[in-house]
């Protein structure tokens, strides 16, 4: 729920402390050393991702600034087991452990603690989260339920976006991008405020160009966004920490639909742009106490408004939560808390959406406590449950179990939790219009395929059973194993109702699917993650996914979208310093086929690579090509609406420059 | 909301009671050490000693750190105190941010002693105190008066000066 420092440890610095312990002799440290240790992350409980009883990983900013890439979205191709699919300009499909779709409404997005999906469709508007990957410190990522502590919709995974402290972002950086398909600009200027607070403000631009059609021509995606915004941190010597951070950003998005009409061909393609504009203001304040206690207290205020062919959408979101944690005696680690959460919106309708009211408000309430008992040296137990009450379904009970043991220098996990996830606003209530055909009996009229939401529908609830292992040995091979038995059930179904006849020229025959809890799926997977760095200056790191969810049922009219996925996932990446001014990294992602897509999508592997060259300590070169293996390729189709792309070859330059 | 978010920042308790015996101050426990060991006194000490104000805790605390070390073979004790006046009895010194509403009358105290004195928070030496603490990135950090170093009669070593941030600053009563 709060952020995941609880499970996490940052790298760097901290280590000096967790390897030192409390009891080391710090006077044997020099002044130096002694200014490197980090003295939060014990108080906060932080553990290093090697003891995590779950399958976590964390891309770091070093990773981020030396690969070449832009967005978030393209970011996440390095977690193991994230299956990433550019669907088209700006928009992306991403999901962990299956059900990767533009709506991929299983996954909880967070940038520093803050939600970022919408309970319109319980996905987030990847478009729109274009951070300068230079102001994220580290990026977490949780595959599996999260939702013991952070609530509904964690079911496939966490991904919580960490962004730098103001106090890390002092000074002015001018951050330029040009490309063939992107520019972009990006200013940033920190500066201290009063002998205890820090600020930075930003403000970017960007440009995307279109991609292109399968077969070539012009898919009219290109998009353009300006956003900016500031952050402000204040410590105090007592243990007093606050951070208070906003935004504001406005984009055009275009696009190609496909649109059911009654007139032949009966399905158009039409070209629409999208606007979005968000705003939001978030607030933490974080205080430690005696023996290792921390409160923290998160508000946050966040408006989206996006103006689309298929629906409108406007959005005000309030939300507050606090979280403790404490020790209990010498074995006791207790993390509880509680939040509220308001959303209303106002939507619009469209000639293929309709909404019977078009202004909701909802209000949701959770409470959660975690304990994690140290049962002996090397063994640890998590016992957790939340309580959310929420306006779709009610009170909903989510706990979980976690062991961890550590073994030599590696450790030995396994969970069983339980994970919902929340109807959302458009499976619960909309018609929407996704198909029309001529009636094959050559009667004249059209039928038209309409999916019809559900306010009786229950929350869709995992069992899930995780095991994982992880070792190194000694510091240049390291490997993690994670392996999963999944029981989905109420999973999100259609059932045919009668058709309904519509009088009109032409008659227009409606063929109701009404969305239902009526699939049970049982799914597994394992996950192979491996690093090794045979000298000091080469590393390599690679990863391999398997998932099985099952053979979806056959639906000649409307094909189930929860079973879009790959089953074979891997990726490549190979990191090399060849002098301590230039680095050198090659990205590679392979995504097998998707076997049950109504029209497939053919395995495709995609080779970035980027070479960085320190002019001097305040300026940075680099020159990145992007998908260098194909002249362009498909990733992904199948999105009711959206007209997938070919994902095009690119190149671009960037420089950066600190003052 | 605008609202909310101003109550987030005035409603900081001014000082809540700091966790002496954390991470944050055995690491500050150390820096002391250090601060003893890039300083040199004007006359011959065959022990050193710490006052640490009104903050029993911590004293523990760096009583546990300096156990058992010494400076260039002189000992250092650590001696609680509740009274300011007793600072000026010692070497070193430690003021709590709890004491901040006295910095001044403490400075005053000190003007001109040979007393290395390390507040907890950097409006100490912003007062005219000698050094003090701060936290940036999570991590410890000190600043040093560049006025009131000078006097005083005590040799602080490159080193020390080099790593701390200096600060003007004098507000004398």
């Amino acid at each position: 729920m709060l952020f995941a420092g609880v499970l996490l440890a940052c790298a760097g610095g901290g280590e000096v402390w967790a390897e030192s312990g409390a009891d080391a002799d710090l006077t044997q440290l020099s002044l130096e050393e002694l200014m490197q240790v980090e003295v939060r992350s014990a108080a906060r409980r932080e553990q290093p991702i090697s003891e995590a009883a779950a399958a976590i990983d964390v891309i770091t900013r070093e990773d981020l600034a030396r690969s070449g890439i832009t967005t978030v979205a393209e970011a996440l191709r390095m977690v193991p087991g994230m299956q990433v699919a550019q669907i088209a300009g700006g928009r992306w499909a991403i999901s962990a452990r299956g059900f990767p779709q533009r709506s991929a409404n299983k996954m909880l997005v967070l940038q520093d603690g803050r939600s970022l999906y919408t309970p319109l469709f319980g996905g987030v508007y990847w478009e729109s989260q274009d951070l300068s990957l230079d102001d994220i410190e580290r990026i977490e990522v949780i595959r599996g339920p999260g939702g013991t502590l952070w609530g509904a919709n964690a079911v496939a995974g966490v991904v919580n976006i960490i962004t730098r402290s103001a106090a890390q972002t002092q000074g002015g950086q001018v951050d330029l991008v040009a490309g063939d398909e992107q520019v972009r600009t990006h200013f940033r200027y920190g500066a201290p405020v009063g002998s205890r607070g820090h600020l930075r403000v930003f403000a970017q631009g960007t440009a995307a160009d279109t991609q292109a059609m399968p077969g070539g021509g012009q898919a009219f995606d290109g998009w353009d966004q300006w956003a900016a915004g500031f952050r402000a941190d204040w410590k105090t010597g007592s243990g007093n920490e606050i951070t208070l951070s906003g935004s504001a950003s406005d984009g055009t998005f275009d696009g190609l639909a496909n649109r059911a009409s009654l007139a032949p061909p009966f399905s158009e393609q039409m070209p629409f742009s999208q606007t979005l504009a968000t705003q939001h203001l978030l607030g933490t304040w974080t205080r430690e106490g005696q023996g290792g206690r921390q409160d923290r207290w998160q508000f946050f205020v966040d408006r989206i408004d996006r103006v689309a062919f298929e629906i409108d959408e406007d959005r005000f979101t309030a939300d507050v939560e606090f979280q403790q944690m404490r020790s209990l005696g010498e074995r006791h680690s207790l993390v509880w808390g509680g939040g509220a959460r308001m959303t209303t919106d106002s939507l619009a309708e469209s000639a293929v959406i309709r909404i019977p009211d078009l202004k909701r408000d909802d209000y949701l309430y959770s409470a959660f406590v975690q304990d994690e008992i140290q049962l002996s040296e090397d063994t640890r137990l998590i016992a957790g449950a939340k309580w959310e009450q929420n306006d779709y379904t009610g009170l909903e009970f989510q706990p979980s179990l976690r062991l961890t043991h550590r073994v030599g220098p590696g450790s030995l996990w396994a969970s069983a939790s339980r994970a919902i996830q929340l109807p959302s606003r458009l499976v619960s209530e909309t018609e929407i219009d996704v198909a029309a055909f001529p009636d094959p009996g050559g009667s004249g009229a059209v039928n038209v395929i309409s999916v019809i939401g559900n306010p009786e529908l229950k929350a869709q609830n995992l069992h899930a059973y995780e095991a994982g292992l992880r070792r190194c040995s000694g510091r240049e091979f390291c490997f993690d194993l994670a392996a999963f038995y999944y029981e989905f059930r109420d999973v999100t179904s259609t059932q045919t109702l009668a058709p309904e006849v519509i009088p009109g020229i032409p008659v227009r025959v409606t063929l109701p699917f009404l969305l239902v809890n009526g699939r049970e799926i049982d799914a597994h997977g394992v996950e192979l993650s491996a690093n090794w760095s045979p000298v000091e200056n080469v590393r390599v790191r690679g990863w391999y996914a398997y998932l099985d969810l099952g053979t979806p049922p056959v639906n000649p009219l409307l094909a189930p979208r929860d079973a879009f996925h790959a089953e074979h996932h891997a990726h490549l990446r190979i990191q090399v310093d060849p002098s301590p001014r230039w680095s050198i990294d090659l990205l590679g992602y392979y995504v097998g086929r998707r076997p049950y897509v109504p029209q497939p999508v053919q395995s495709f592997t995609r080779v970035d690579a980027n070479v960085r060259y320190r002019v001097q300590d305040s300026m940075t070169v680099s020159i990145a090509v992007q998908n260098a293996l194909d002249d362009r390729h498909l990733e992904y189709t199948g999105e009711s609406f959206i007209v997938s792309s070919e994902i095009e070859r690119s190149a671009l330059a960037r420089v950066i420059w600190a003052f | 909301m605008i609202a909310l978010a101003i109550c987030v920042l005035l409603c900081v308790p001014a000082s809540p009671a700091a966790d002496f015996d954390g991470a944050e101050y055995r690491v500050k426990a150390a820096f002391i050490y250090n601060f003893a060991k890039f300083t040199r006194w004007s006359e011959d000490k065959s022990r050193l000693c710490v006052a640490v104000l009104d903050a029993p805790q911590f004293a523990e605390t760096l009583s546990r750190t300096l156990e058992g070390k010494a400076v260039e073979g002189i000992p250092i004790d650590v001696k609680p105190v509740a009274d300011p006046e007793l600072l000026a009895s010692c070497d070193l010194a430690f003021i709590p941010a709890a004491r901040s509403s006295s910095y001044a009358a403490i400075v005053e105290l000190l003007r001109d002693k040979p007393v290395f004195a390390v507040g907890d928070d950097p409006e100490f030496a912003e007062a005219g105190g000698l050094a003090a603490f701060y936290l940036a990135d999570e991590r410890v950090r000190f600043v040093l008066n560049r006025g009131t170093h000078r006097a005083g009669g005590l040799d602080i070593s490159s080193q020390l000066l080099r790593l701390g941030r200096m600060v003007d600053g004098e507000k004398r009563p």
